[in-house]
């Protein structure tokens, strides 16, 4: 896949939201997305950081890299929390 | 879907809704302690898991509307325990309309339908909850950062392994909040995801949880501390605390449980180094090597789980109009024994007479025991009221303190039900117009803060109920004038202090405009009084002028049935409760001395009580030459006597209430069938003493006044 696939993720990153949001990352990830832009999320929680782990994971295992970019406070915060601020720190560097 | 489907859901959703209820009990008890005391943390706790179990339960039902708005709750209530939020009264005020509104929103579900209104409601106090939060959470985070590091150094660094159940986060709890509590416990040195179980994305289930967290926090708590901040999640992982001095053995357990296999080990251990960095434990260090295996400790959780199913049996949750139809049946079996001890006795056969004693005393016990399943403490009912009393006392600015006690006092579930909007009726006014403004109670030498006391205990087969206040009291005067005014009384009465008490029961008296200090809000006390009289119950107010007034409401046990006292008087049966019948004994030569006098008073032991034939007053004419009784019966305090015909001995009575024809009858409180199948009524005691005692002053026709 050599052109970007650019694929926002909006609103509530969060468990009431859960199922519609993997929904749309499941599809936009089979889509090809290369590039998740995070700047338009309100709130993260843990079900939030397990989606982007497991979009990033399913990156790596087709081989592309999966930039997290603009990430917003709410989402920072969290990855911060949870020690996983080398998700955004690859966002960052790219 | 089948009928019988809808019928089980509508069944666990009713279910549902009583548990919800009573988590919203507990939930606004708990606000209420944390107003008053910011310290009780455990009272933080209590609200956070009400919350939570009404947002989880409602989950399963897929009542998304609570849901929803529960979380905006129980967020907020996740600050502020971990003190990003301090519990202003802005934050209060808020966290209770919440609950309100959480109600609300499961009323909506009881009923079945929305309203768009409550939804605009849901959506701005969920917008206001997460602006609270979140203008919090920004200042509250650097000054914990910054403090944590100075106290770090000298304490032992703990390290701690989670690994999360799968519902953890369907269960609303979120691994995130619990972590970042943990910093006020000390500094969170590091803190890495294992994400090795998280599946693959098209696989995942997005609600579920499957993540690991292992962290070293460096602590001066101890081990309880630290495993209590997991305490909620206890059910939804698995917690490994490893404490500053851990031994090799222990962490060689904890990566042996944690690590299926060596690449996993290994990945563990790395994490571990990483974590740790050049202060690793020399367990760590040394480990690199060591291959073998260790069994695995075994798995905590079950443990807990079985406790936790033990707890659960002790309720069974029963559709009131089954108990009502067994307490019915009851009933019937009680007429059916008496007459069966009635042909017994007829037939003059000893053996049957045994016989159907026996099976008396079954029925008996079979009785109280069914009655006992109605019967609910009180408490719930006077919890209710700490919210009424804040709401009311903050209305009008007032500072009043509750006391409940005698909160385990039992009474039947429909009397609990129906006696809530008469004591809210009661309360209210005590704090309307009982206790005084502040500047008046300090001027008048009492403490500032006024006393508001509601309090239950069970006396001679009643149920007391009292409300007091320590305020101005009730003001005679004023009382007694309002009543002239109203013809209520005559101009030229002549009432004792507690006639007086008693008008402003009357219809018509309080509710026109704001004359007394207990005036009302649209109902009168008499729709209280007769709410109460409804009940078979009475209520009657004592009050000294300037030290404050208690409002006494005494209800029967139960509605049902009582154990009778049968009296013969002119050829008719009548049934007094048991309960109250003190003694008998022959007719004083007082009552012999005037036969025509309906009431009077007599000698017992040296003690002046008011008495009240009751051949005269039910208009019999007393049978000439036999031996009459009396029966002297008492009803809290009071004491007086009846006269009766003949005393015919203990009776076990179903109370059948009168049709409406007869409600007009005042000293008649029901009737009820006895074995032989004829009927005897059963009489209102209190009805009784109150033309006792007010014919022993008056002089009017008795006759006049009860038609």
């Amino acid at each position: 896949m050599s052109t970007a696939i650019d694929t926002a993720l909006v609103g509530s990153l969060t468990i009431p939201y859960a199922i519609e949001q993997h929904t749309l990352l499941r599809d936009a990830m089979a889509a090809g997305t290369s590039v998740l832009d995070l700047g338009g999320i309100t709130e993260c929680d843990t079900s939030g950081v397990q989606l982007l782990l497991a979009a990033t994971r399913r990156a790596q295992s087709q081989h592309v890299h999966l930039e997290l970019r603009n990430a917003s406070g709410a989402v920072r915060d969290t990855l911060q929390r949870y020690g996983l601020e080398s998700l955004l720190s690859k966002a960052q560097s790219t | 879907m089948t009928t019988s489907d809808e019928e089980v859901l509508a069944i666990a959703r009713a279910g549902f809704l009583d548990e919800a209820r009573e988590n919203l009990q507990q939930f606004e008890q708990s606000l209420l302690t944390m107003e008053s005391d910011p310290a009780d943390t455990e009272a933080v706790n209590s609200a956070f898991r009400a919350a939570h179990t009404i947002k989880g339960t409602a989950g399963m039902f897929g009542f998304d509307a609570v849901v929803l708005f529960t979380h905006e709750v129980e967020s907020l209530l996740d600050h502020i325990r971990e003190g990003q939020i301090a519990l202003s009264e802005a934050a209060m005020g808020l966290l209770l309309k919440s609950r309100d509104q959480m109600e609300r929103l499961l009323s909506e579900v009881g009923q079945n339908h929305t309203d768009p209104a409550i939804a605009a409601d849901s959506d701005s106090l969920g917008h206001e909850l997460r602006e609270l939060r979140g203008s919090a959470g920004a200042t509250a985070q650097s000054p914990a950062a910054t403090a944590a590091p100075a106290s770090a150094s000298a304490d032992g660094v703990w390290h701690l392994s989670l690994q999360m159940g799968p519902d953890a986060l369907r269960n609303g709890l979120d691994p995130a909040s619990f972590i970042r509590y943990l910093s006020t416990l000390g500094e969170v040195q590091g803190i890495r995801t294992l994400s090795h179980r998280l599946p693959d994305l098209s696989e995942l289930d997005p609600e579920g949880c499957y993540l690991g967290f292992e962290i070293r926090l460096a602590s001066a708590s101890d081990r309880a501390t630290i495993e209590q901040v997991f305490e909620f999640l206890r059910e939804d992982c698995d917690l490994v605390v490893l404490a500053p001095d851990a031994s090799s053995e222990e962490f060689e357990a904890l990566l042996a449980k944690r690590a299926p296999d060596e690449a996993a080990k290994a990945e563990l251990l790395a994490c571990w180094q990483q974590l740790a960095g050049p202060d690793a434990p020399p367990f760590i260090e040394r480990r690199a090597e060591k291959t073998e295996r260790r069994v695995a400790e075994p798995e905590r959780r079950s443990g807990t789980k079985e406790r936790r199913g033990g707890d659960e049996t002790r309720f069974i949750r029963v559709r009131a109009d089954k108990l009502d139809k067994l307490v019915d049946l009851i009933g019937e079996l009680v007429i059916a024994s008496s007459g069966a001890q009635l042909v017994a006795t007829r037939e003059q056969s000893a053996t049957f007479g045994e016989a159907a004693l026996r099976i008396h005393d079954l029925v008996q016990e079979a009785r109280d025991g069914a009655l006992g399943l109605r019967m609910v403490p009180i408490g719930e009912t006077f919890t209710r009221f700490q919210r009424v009393v804040r709401d009311v006392s903050k209305q009008l600015g007032k500072d009043v303190e509750l006391e409940i006690s005698g909160g385990d006092t039992e009474l039947d579930k429909s009397m609990v039900e129906t006696i809530a909007d008469p004591l809210m009726h009661l309360v209210r006014n005590s704090l309307d117009h009982g206790i005084e403004p502040t500047e008046e109670r300090l001027a008048a030498g009492k403490p500032a803060r006024g006393h508001l006391a509601l309090h239950a205990y069970h006396e001679s087969g009643s149920v007391v109920i009292e409300v007091s206040d320590d305020g101005k009291g009730l003001n005679r005067e004023r009382i007694l004038a309002k009543a002239i005014e109203r013809e209520l009384v005559p101009a030229n009465a002549e009432l004792s202090d507690e006639e007086i008490y008693q008008l402003i029961f009357k219809p018509g008296f309080s509710t026109a405009e704001q004359v007394t200090n207990l005036s009302g809000r649209g109902v009168g006390m008499d729709v209280v009084k007769r709410n109460v009289e409804a009940l078979r119950g009475q209520i009657t107010v004592a009050s000294q002028p300037g030290r404050g007034a208690t409002m006494q409401i005494r209800l029967p046990l139960t509605l049902a049935i009582i154990d009778g006292f049968l009296t013969a008087v002119g050829g008719a049966s009548y049934v007094l409760p048991l309960d109250i019948v003190a003694e008998c004994i022959a007719v004083p030569a007082e009552c012999m001395a005037h036969p025509e006098r309906v009431t009077g008073t007599f000698d017992l032991r040296g003690e002046v009580l008011p008495y009240l034939d009751l051949s005269l007053f039910y208009g019999h004419t007393p049978p000439h030459g036999s031996r009459r009784s009396l029966v002297l019966v008492r009803d809290g305090v009071t004491r007086f006597g009846l006269v009766v015909d003949r005393l015919l001995g203990e009776h076990q009575t179903v109370i059948k209430p009168l049709s409406p024809i007869f409600r007009h009858l005042k000293a008649i409180s029901g009737s009820t069938i006895l074995g032989s199948g004829e009927v005897a009524l059963v009489m209102d005691v209190p009805g009784l003493m109150a033309c006792a005692i007010a014919s022993t002053t008056r002089q009017r026709p008795l006759a006049q006044r009860f038609n």
